[in-house]
């Protein structure tokens, strides 16, 4: 019996390995891609058709969870679609386990790897000067790019736009004059984004209350429906939360108590149709679009490219509030983008203690 | 403070401190019986998401309930197949199968896509403000302390734990008895997941368990391995992470990770005050009849 056991347990081992094996086969007969030599391995028009981009999310499934990956995700995947490039994108990767994935790319010839989040700054620091031939993309919003660098472009999100545009749907939208955010961690984009969303809120109505909570971890789904829900018993009636996987927590608890979500930089009303009031969209899918463009002619620069409020946009209310009030949001919103309307810069550093 | 914050106070401390209670019954019978159960974590997750497709299959919660704890039987007889038929280390197995639940949740949340990901229906039934996984965790808190110390086949359980060659000796199918208990074990470990996922957030996403089972296994140990003092152990645990994310409020300048970290400093405390954790003598340890 037991050697019976420690058979069919081998042989299931073996059946793994034997097959890992082939799947890995059938991956390097892929077409090869790699890209020009020289120092950029993006630099050349006719030498990029089938470029090879690999990129890795901190949260697991990004394509259906936490708004800021879903966005990218899809944003990164068009490519495949509009250029024929091949796409790999990893998930559940805890960020020191970044170098290593980016080091397997790598090996593997692939010609950019993208970092789509903050969390990942210093493994990009570290990484694109050591390894010219690959082309190193940063999403982030606060990373700079060096003047002697040849090999990496950043895309800086402009949070605090965003966070204002999100304040003024919420300023205009609280019935209780309360207001809830929830961060999954307190990392440095979201301090900008919440101080956005402050400031918005108190040049709309300086009486709104902003209530601030962090789960302290971005996929922990309880843990953010019960943040969710204390802000509920205090009379919170509108939500934002900029976080990843967990951000499900926030909804149910939302829906249960009849309280609006806003969703985050992807339309989430998919996601949470009866918590989604709208999204402040984040458009990444022109933005990869703009990549693909730059890299296949050849324009794509070593600087900080800011992606501001020509980024940014509000999703169908479908009908989730009063007409007046869509009204009054998206007349807002107009006019803080030509200027009319000013929300003060001010960063509130407490954000993160 | 009034009435009603401690009332909302209390819904989330026991709200919390269910599926670790249901987790740490678990452990208690297992290692009771003198079989580690490192893998509580991943019975509860894999039952946290199996309870979410039953419900959604069957259409119906207490068919997804059973459906779940069937599964759960089953995984408590493959983990005993593995720890005591083979025998293989109780420790390895155990965080092997913690992380293949991982990645077989994951896989399988994939593979249901939208269906898997949607919410299931909130319980209906309430006792006062409670649900019934609530009600149900600590009377069978009451009834494993009572099979432990009141009954003969819970007599024999226990001996099997503290001494299995004696137990043998005795009569006692020390194989036997283990087996049924890691299937009983990883019956009530599942109810701790679908508790999380059924009762409390009515949705299943990746790795939602985040470490509740080993909370739970830490419950047991200050509880000293008895199911009543376990219980109180879980809800002194619930009962902290609630007061951590509500302390968030008390104050702008302090760091919110300072509140978050309360439930696992009072854990290091208690289990350090709690001094030498005498637990049953033969758990973990492998028993090869001569």
């Amino acid at each position: 019996m037991k050697k019976t056991l420690s058979l069919v347990i081998v042989i299931t081992v073996l059946l793994s390995i034997v097959l890992t094996g082939c799947s890995s086969s059938t991956e390097q007969e892929a077409p090869d891609a790699k890209g020009p030599g020289g120092t950029s391995a993006v630099t050349s028009s006719e030498e990029t058709k089938a470029l090879k981009i690999g990129s890795m999310f901190n949260n697991p499934d990004p394509a259906n969870q936490g708004g800021w990956d879903i966005s990218q995700y899809k944003g990164m995947k068009a490519l495949e679609d509009d250029y024929g490039w091949t796409v790999s994108i990893a998930e559940a990767i805890a960020y020191p386990q970044v170098e290593e994935m980016v080091v397997s790319y790598i090996d593997k010839d692939y010609d950019i790897v993208v970092f789509p989040d903050n969390g990942m700054i210093e493994t990009w620091q570290d990484m694109y000067p050591k390894y010219s031939d690959t082309y190193f993309i940063m999403i982030s919003s606060t990373a700079t790019v060096p003047d002697n660098a040849t090999n990496t472009t950043v895309y800086q999100a402009d949070q605090f736009t965003y966070g204002s545009i999100a304040g003024i749907v919420m300023a205009n939208m609280t019935e209780s004059k309360k207001v809830g955010l929830i961060g999954g961690s307190p990392i440095g984009s979201v301090k900008y984004q919440f101080s956005g969303i402050i400031e918005a809120c108190k040049a709309i109505d300086p009486e709104i209350e902003v209530s601030i909570y962090f789960a302290g971890d971005w996929s922990d789904t309880a843990r953010h429906m019960e943040l969710t829900n204390i802000m509920i018993e205090d009379g919170v009636d509108t939500f934002f939360a900029m976080t990843g996987a967990g951000d499900k927590g926030v909804y149910e608890a939302a829906a249960a108590a009849g309280a609006k979500v806003i969703g985050y930089a992807t339309d989430m009303y998919e996601y949470a149709p009866n918590a989604i009031a709208t999204s402040v969209l984040f458009d990444f899918a022109s933005l990869y679009a703009q990549i693909g463009q730059d890299v296949m002619a050849g324009t794509i620069e070593q600087k900080v490219y800011p992606l501001g409020i020509d980024y940014m946009k509000l999703a169908d209310f479908r009908g989730s509030v009063d007409a007046d009030v869509e009204a009054a949001i998206n007349d807002y919103v107009e006019k803080f983008r030509t200027g009319d309307f000013k929300v003060d810069y001010v960063i509130h550093e407490d954000i993160l203690n | 403070m009034d009435w009603i914050y401690i009332g909302n106070f209390i819904q989330a401390s026991v709200r919390a401190a269910t599926p670790l209670v249901f987790g740490s019954l678990g452990v208690v019978i297992a290692e009771r019986s003198g079989t580690r159960h490192i893998s509580n974590e991943g019975t509860m997750l894999l039952a946290a998401l199996t309870g979410v497709i039953g419900t959604k299959y069957f259409g119906n919660m207490a068919f997804g309930v059973l459906f779940s704890l069937v599964i759960g039987a089953v995984c408590g007889l493959i983990l005993a197949i593995m720890m005591i038929w083979l025998p293989s280390n109780q420790t390895i197995v155990g965080i092997g199968f913690n992380m293949t639940m991982v990645g077989v949740t994951s896989y399988i949340l994939r593979l249901g896509g939208d269906m898997l990901r949607s919410p299931v229906p909130a319980p209906a039934v309430k006792v006062l403000r409670f649900s019934l996984f609530d009600v149900f965790a600590i009377a069978s808190a009451l009834l494993v302390w009572f099979f432990l110390f009141r009954t003969g086949p819970g007599l024999k359980l226990r001996s099997v734990g503290e001494n299995a060659m004696a137990a043998d000796a005795a009569g006692i199918n020390v194989i036997k008895t283990r087996t049924i208990a890691m299937v009983i074990a990883c019956m009530f470990s599942s109810l701790g997941g679908m508790a999380l996922s059924l009762s409390w957030v009515h949705v299943f996403t990746d790795n939602l368990t985040m470490g509740r089972g080993f909370i739970a296994m830490a419950a047991v140990y200050f509880g000293k391995w008895n199911p009543l003092l376990t219980t109180l152990a879980a809800f002194m645990f619930g009962g902290a992470e609630a007061l951590a994310l509500r302390s968030q409020a008390l104050s702008a300048t302090i760091s919110s990770y300072y509140f978050l970290m309360i439930p696992y400093v009072l854990t290091l405390i208690v289990v350090a005050i709690s001094g030498r954790m005498k637990g049953p003598q033969d758990t973990g340890k492998s028993y090869i009849r001569q």
